[in-house]
């Protein structure tokens, strides 16, 4: 399969669907480049299938347009647009062979027999099912089901490539082998890509970048580390990871700043509050990455002994999740947030923690992100 | 009648199911006009004809073929007879059926697919056939009474055709399959884990049965005797044959229009059926979930 | 309900069973009669009332007339009864609710308000027998197939035919290479019923046949009030046996139809 450099430059402008029965979208814009591998990431019924059913041309927006490579291509009716999906449920034909269903889209191109046979047997190949173009789609597993799924949508070239959740009917552990082997088919062939998910952790593992959906909104657009380091908003931040979050006021206490919340004072990063830029005085939230923060029983004495600032918050143990890797600890905290803190089982002290036991809780505070409490309520 | 009315309300139900169709879809493109063609045909060549009959029964030669109908007593006298009969008929599939049901409901598979098949021929094959076969079992020379007279337990024939008996045992079998079918449906959504949680709970076989299984199947019950009372009240041919001088409602209307020529008031007499048949279904639909007539005929 | 049904439940099933089942077997047997009338039981056995059918002008022509009739109004049926499921389950609910009233009404009017019905406005439409009867049969064809068409089109995946657009089928290639090869059993279940609606109907070609053009049931009808000559059990042998291998067409294809949908949920 030939690369497809250069084209696949999908962009999204303004698309709004408010009315009738399909999730809701509103003025959702994104920009994607040739060779991206993009996820749109977010809770059911937050508008990425609407969006994907747009650019499929399933669906006509109420207001907005969709421009593939310079062209508006709204209007173009799905069966001209050459955009290659791949289903929820794989939508593979149940009465044809599997080859017959790669063939598929060639046929409808009216290419020659000798042609079409070349490429379904190059397709098969690029999934490893070569050897199984006579059975019907009901006589594979899941997972070839899938493969077969994603050659039908590939064997026609397609500048870009739409996939809607399509690893949700898989188990586990099928799930990871098969991010990783769409992840290399789509960097050979070279395809822009459109992926939908709510798995936020397949959003982290496969993307180059991910768009946050929330109500019909996208939140945010970016990286992987963008997203899950520096998340644009509360919703974001929650939504994207475990995280423990203080909601408060900026205030400046000392000649630090600080978020008081219900009675707890955070001391927080320069850079961090620089970066949302909001003013002592303004609504913000804290929010707390599991593996930056530490945990040890209260009273054990040893002091902030490292160069950097620490964050410290009193609790108590309310709950202890083992994990194998990791324990779970969760804590009820003075001023009632609850932290979510993950340690290794032998860790120390803090790994002997019990139910009922008073700890402390610290982070560098370089680790605390801060972010305005609006763009969404919880995760 | 073989299959009428069985699969009428299916649709109904298949209307609830609908898939979403937004505003802005495109792939849809408006496929509603597909529907016209064979719109057309019902609007032409059914529904105009009963707007012909209605027309006809208010101007041939005029609406008083209305008050005609009320005021010879014998029309009215047979419109109730009619309901009468149809009514035992619907009682005497509930009472022969509903066992029956509850029997297939019990046994094991392949038991099961042999007595569905028992339903399913008399429901497939020829309405004529069938009442045409009664005739041989009825008559004075027939079956029935050549062995009852052989064994001694009478002298005589007995009348079982020309008459009430005949229409209403006729009809009993052609319209039985229209109440085993939606019973057997509802049954079908009657998990048996409940009665082993009831019988779990101490109740008795007849006690899990009466309260719990017998309930649960009702609304089959009531779509089976919806289904056979409407399709009944309109019978002709079996009437026809079986019933000799007992008179059916459909069958004056008959005379009227093919042997009297009173076209009007025979299309008067029509449309009064076709309204009591109405108000059936009217009154009938308040008691039974639509989607509880999908009896099915076939697995 | 582990426990087996009980002995007087069994025989009371099994006396119903016999009500049902009994007179189609009587027919058939006393077809097989060598004797003059119906008399029970036969004098002898011997195929002569089969003969006599096939010999009869009037019982092979009306045969004839009746697979005719019944194959084109069933035709008929099965091509307008498809498209308008199409149009039914694929456009606008509201349209849907309508039509699906007016598509379904000729299974709840009786049969012999239809007939009158259509006495007298087919004659006002210039309609010849033959073009009548097929007229009326179709339209009391259409709901069956509309029905089982409409339910196979539910209980189709809708994305099998996005993604046939997807792939770069045309909405009309898209309908015949993939949702009508998938609905194809339906299709042909509803065109089964639609065909034997036809070939049994009776009320409404009593109305609209002629003595020149009758169909099998009409001459049935017409012996039954006249004779007690046995060739009319033969033919409703022939009707019966031709009835039931329709059925078992009928439950093979809803099987089949049925395993294909088991399949696409595994």
């Amino acid at each position: 399969m030939t690369k497809n450099a250069g084209v696949g430059n999908l962009r999204l402008q303004g698309l709004s669907q408010l009315y009738g029965d399909t999730q809701g979208l509103r003025e959702a814009s994104l920009d994607v480049k040739a060779g991206e591998f993009i996820t749109l990431l977010g809770p059911s019924g937050s508008g990425k299938t609407t969006t994907l059913k747009i650019v499929a041309g399933f669906l006509r927006p109420e207001t907005g347009s969709v421009i593939l490579d310079g062209k508006d291509i709204t209007a173009v009716p799905p069966h001209r647009r050459d955009i290659g999906m791949v289903f929820q449920n794989y939508a593979l034909f149940p009465h044809l062979t599997v080859a017959r269903n790669v063939a598929f889209p060639l046929e409808m191109r009216r290419l020659p027999k000798s042609d079409i046979a070349r490429k379904v047997g190059a397709a098969l190949a690029l999934v490893q099912l070569g050897a199984y173009g006579d059975r019907r789609p009901r006589e594979l597993s899941g997972g070839q089901q899938q493969r077969v799924a994603l050659a039908r949508a590939l064997v026609f070239q397609p500048s870009v490539l739409l996939m809607d959740e399509p690893l949700g009917a898989l188990d586990r552990k099928l799930r990871e082998t098969m991010q990783i082997e769409i992840i290399n088919i789509c960097r050979d062939v070279g395809h822009t890509v459109l992926y939908v998910t709510h798995d936020q952790e397949e959003a982290l593992a496969m993307s180059t970048r991910i768009a946050v959906y929330h109500d019909g909104r996208i939140e945010q657009v970016g990286t992987p580390e963008d997203i899950y380091q520096r998340p644009a908003n509360l919703f974001v931040a929650t939504f994207v990871g475990e995280s423990t979050t203080f909601l408060g006021r900026i205030e400046q206490v000392g000649g630090q700043q600080h978020l008081l919340s219900n009675g707890v004072s955070l001391p927080l990063s320069a850079a961090s509050i620089g970066r949302v830029g909001l003013a002592t005085g303004a609504p913000a939230a804290l929010v707390v990455r599991p593996e930056a923060i530490s945990i040890r029983p209260v009273g054990s004495g040893a002091s902030n002994n490292g160069a950097r600032p620490l964050a410290a918050v009193r609790g108590r143990i309310q709950n202890c999740v083992y994990l194998g890797s990791v324990r779970k600890n969760v804590i009820a905290l003075e001023g009632g947030a609850t932290a979510l803190v993950r340690v290794a089982p032998d860790g120390g002290s803090a790994g002997t923690a019990e139910p009922g036991q008073e700890v402390e809780i610290r982070w560098d505070i370089e680790a605390g992100i801060v972010v305005s409490p609006g763009g969404g309520s919880s995760a | 009648m073989t299959v009428r009315g069985l699969v009428a309300e299916n649709g109904a139900a298949a209307m609830r199911r609908r898939s979403s169709n937004s505003s802005g879809d495109m792939v849809g493109w408006r496929r509603d006009w597909l529907v016209i063609p064979g719109l057309a045909v019902i609007l032409i060549f059914f529904i105009a004809p009963l707007g012909v009959m209605v027309w006809r029964s208010l101007t041939d030669p005029s609406p008083y073929n209305y008050v005609r109908f009320a005021d010879e007593a014998v029309y009215p006298r047979v419109l109730l007879t009619t309901l009468w009969m149809t009514s035992l008929v619907t009682l005497n599939c509930l009472l022969l059926g509903y066992p029956y049901a509850y029997l297939m409901h019990r046994v094991t598979r392949n038991w099961q697919w042999l007595l569905a098949m028992v339903v399913l021929l008399p429901f497939w094959s020829s309405l004529l056939v069938r009442t045409y076969a009664w005739t041989i079992l009825l008559r004075d020379g027939g079956l029935i009474n050549t062995v009852l007279i052989g064994i001694g337990v009478i002298d005589d024939p007995i009348r079982l055709m020309g008459n009430a008996t005949g229409t209403i045992v006729g009809m009993t079998h052609v319209l039985l399959p229209f109440m085993v079918l939606p019973i057997i449906a509802s049954m079908r959504r009657f998990d048996s884990d409940l009665s082993l949680a009831a019988s779990g709970l101490g109740a008795r076989p007849i006690a899990i049965f009466w309260r719990i299984f017998f309930p649960m199947s009702l609304p089959g019950v009531m779509a089976g005797c919806l289904l056979v009372f409407v399709l009944a009240v309109g019978f002709y041919i079996t009437p026809a044959i079986l019933g000799g001088r007992t008179a059916f409602f459909s069958m004056l209307i008959v005379v009227q229009v093919s042997r009297l020529l009173e076209f009007g008031f025979g299309s008067a007499l029509g449309i009064i059926l076709l309204a009591v048949i109405l108000v059936i279904i009217a009154l009938g639909s308040k008691l039974v979930r639509l989607d509880d007539l999908v009896g099915h005929s076939g697995r | 309900m582990s426990t087996r049904p009980g002995l007087w439940l069994c025989a009371f099933g099994a006396a119903v069973a016999v009500f049902l089942i009994a007179p189609s077997v009587i027919v058939v047997v006393m077809s097989f009669s060598s004797g003059k009338i119906l008399l029970f039981p036969p004098p002898g056995f011997g195929v002569e009332w089969y003969a006599n059918f096939f010999r009869s002008e009037e019982w092979v022509g009306s045969a004839l007339n009746s697979l005719e009739i019944a194959l084109l109004s069933s035709m008929l049926a099965t091509v307008l009864g498809t498209v308008t499921a199409f149009g039914l389950v694929r456009g606008r609910p509201r349209t849907a609710q309508i039509t699906n009233a007016i598509m379904l009404s000729p299974l709840i009017v009786p049969l012999v308000v239809t007939a009158i019905g259509m006495y007298f406005t087919y004659h006002m439409l210039g309609l010849g027998a033959y073009a009548g009867i097929v007229a009326a049969h179709t339209t009391l064809g259409l709901p069956y197939v509309v029905v089982t068409v409409a339910a196979s089109l539910y209980g189709l995946d809708a994305d099998l035919e996005l993604a046939a657009r997807n792939l770069g089928a045309n909405p009309w290639r898209g309908f015949f290479r993939i949702t009508l090869p998938l609905i194809m059993p339906g299709v042909a279940i509803g065109g089964i019923f639609a065909f034997v609606s036809s070939w049994d109907e009776v009320v409404v070609a009593l109305f609209l046949t002629t003595p020149t053009l009758r169909t099998l049931p009409v001459t049935m009808w017409e012996q039954t009030k006249s004779t007690v000559d046995p060739t009319i059990a033969a033919a409703s042998s022939l009707l019966t046996t031709f009835t039931l291998f329709l059925l078992l067409i009928s439950v093979t294809l809803r099987r089949f139809s049925a395993g294909m949908a088991k399949e696409r949920v595994a």
